[in-house]
């Protein structure tokens, strides 16, 4: 088989401001992040799909302590997009005092940033962001 | 299938060590040696749970030199098992049911880790390698950050007022810190308040220090066997009466964590291989990596309702004299968690309870007892029922 969407190709779309997952063409589920197979039908014929970037938080923490390389505090949240997939990325522009509880429904928009290379992370990364839409 | 008893039981103090993972891995095992009465040259089979080797002290390929470490013959077999935090009970696993298809008559199994020689942004950062490399690993996330984000989406998806579920949380770290108090070998052998927790430094909202378990360094091990040359003394020997172990992918695809489908597809493996349900379960110890883990682990194994499990601390259910004792030992709360030893550890724990050897935390008259391990962010999910 032919992976319909490798993560090198997955990374080239962020940086084209675009936000690439999967569609399963047995079971019509939206996939991301991108795997080999569906994972709710287990079919293997998938396809790439241009998701809307946006989505509404349906957890977070505040990370305080962190792993060398990261600079704390900042906000680490889980996203359901609204076509369905649920993305972790860092929530900007928020003080960390203000990420409380009524973050949990708060709809937002999706980006991405480069995340530097350590000595066991394969080179460069990426990582998902998300601004808070409206008050 | 051979029924596979449990021959032997040993267990490095956990905390902070001068010992090399080798050493530990050594002393845990002699321990299990000497407690099964079986020489080292039975053994035709070593496997060892272990996760950061690699990071901690240099190390691949341990287990050959553990073999050569305890004096085995070079026809056995040895293998290191990597499954992030539940990589000895699936040490265990794997060897009992290798154990019960007679390929080996006796086997070595164990884990060992030494987390502490790397210091805590290493540490963090190895941790976080639970979390898929390139679709969550970059966002900063950490061990504690994925629990906390679970401790939030719990609280909202059952409407508890988070103030409410803290002091819950908090209640779970205070009963397991009293229990590691009553045990010699745990990291930490203080009692500790609500208000100890609830004043500790915030690590990942909502988890504070307290709510987290420390990194730590140990090994434990075990000696299981089966074939008539092998028959315990005593007339209830300890056997693994049931397995089950279950996998998921990456958090994002989870997503509602709240409810562990490894867990639930892994635990109902065990029991129906058992043939028991939770409710003939006298004796557990789960994963209580970080106080909300608990809590979850709780409902998951069947013990609680989906949503009632911070209720059942506060009403003593699962306290040393409660309907379910939950981590007699400390849990990975108080006893500590070098992660590699967790699984082996908690499995010692329970063929102590069920031996009655515990001293001041037995817990009286437990016949069937239940090991919960969880590895990385609810990836892997491995349970064994003991029994006697």
């Amino acid at each position: 088989m032919t992976r319909a969407l490798t993560y090198s190709a997955y990374k080239d779309g962020l940086a084209k401001g675009v936000l690439r997952g999967l569609r399963c063409n047995s079971c019509r589920e939206h996939i991301l992040p991108p795997t080999a197979a569906c994972p709710k039908c287990g079919g293997s014929d998938l396809k790439v799909a241009d998701f809307s970037p946006r989505g509404k938080i349906t957890t977070f923490t505040v990370v305080r302590v962190a792993a060398a390389g990261f600079q704390p505090p900042f906000v680490v949240a889980m996203v359901e997009l609204d076509q369905g997939p649920w993305i972790m990325g860092t929530v900007k522009r928020i003080q960390p005092e203000a990420a409380a509880m009524g973050l949990i429904g708060r709809r937002v928009s999706v980006g991405s940033e480069r995340t530097a290379a350590d000595p066991y992370s394969g080179g460069e990364g990426v990582s998902l962001t998300f601004e808070l839409e409206g008050k | 299938m051979r029924k596979v008893y449990v021959l032997g039981a040993g267990m490095t103090p956990f905390g902070v060590s001068e010992k090399t993972s080798m050493e530990m891995f050594a002393e845990a095992s002699f321990a299990a040696c000497e407690d099964s009465g079986l020489a080292p040259k039975e053994i035709q089979a070593l496997f060892v749970g272990n996760v950061l080797g690699d990071f901690e002290e240099g190390q691949i390929n341990m287990a050959p030199f553990l073999a050569a470490e305890m004096g085995l013959s070079s026809e056995v077999p040895a293998v290191r098992i990597e499954n992030a935090c539940a990589s000895s009970t699936v040490a265990i696993r794997n060897a009992a049911l290798l154990v019960a298809s007679g390929v080996y008559d006796v086997v070595l199994v164990g884990g060992t880790e030494r987390t502490t020689v790397m210091g805590t942004p290493l540490a963090t950062r190895t941790f976080a390698m639970g979390s898929h490399c390139r679709y969550e690993e970059p966002t900063g996330i950490t061990f504690p950050g994925i629990f906390g984000m679970a401790a939030h989406l719990y609280a909202n998806k059952y409407s508890i007022p988070l103030d409410t579920l803290k002091r819950q949380m908090a209640l779970v770290a205070v009963k397991n810190h009293h229990n590691g108090s009553k045990n010699p070998l745990a990291h930490f052998r203080k009692e500790i308040t609500v208000e100890t927790v609830l004043g500790s430094f915030m690590v990942a909202d909502p988890l504070q220090l307290y709510d987290c378990c420390p990194f730590s360094d140990g090994a434990a091990a075990l000696i299981l066997a089966a074939g008539a040359r092998f028959r315990p003394r005593g007339k209830k020997p300890v056997v693994i009466s049931g397995v089950g172990q279950a996998s998921a992918g990456s958090m994002c695809l989870q997503k509602d964590v709240t409810r562990s489908r490894a867990r639930e597809a892994s635990v109902r493996q065990a029991y129906r291989m058992a043939g028991i349900g939770p409710e003939d379960v006298d004796v557990c110890e789960l994963h209580d990596c970080f106080t909300i883990a608990e809590i979850l682990a709780t409902e998951g194994l069947g013990f609680f309702e989906f949503g009632k499990g911070g209720e059942a601390v506060e009403h003593g259910e699962t306290s040393l004299k409660g309907r379910i004792p939950v981590n007699p030992s400390g849990g990975l709360k108080a006893k500590g968690h070098p992660i590699g030893a967790t699984g082996a550890a908690q499995a010692y724990e329970i063929v102590k309870q069920l031996r009655g050897e515990c001293g001041d935390r037995q817990v009286g008259g437990a016949t069937v007892g239940l090991v919960d391990t969880l590895g990385g962010e609810f990836g892997t999910v491995c349970n064994l029922v003991f029994s006697r």
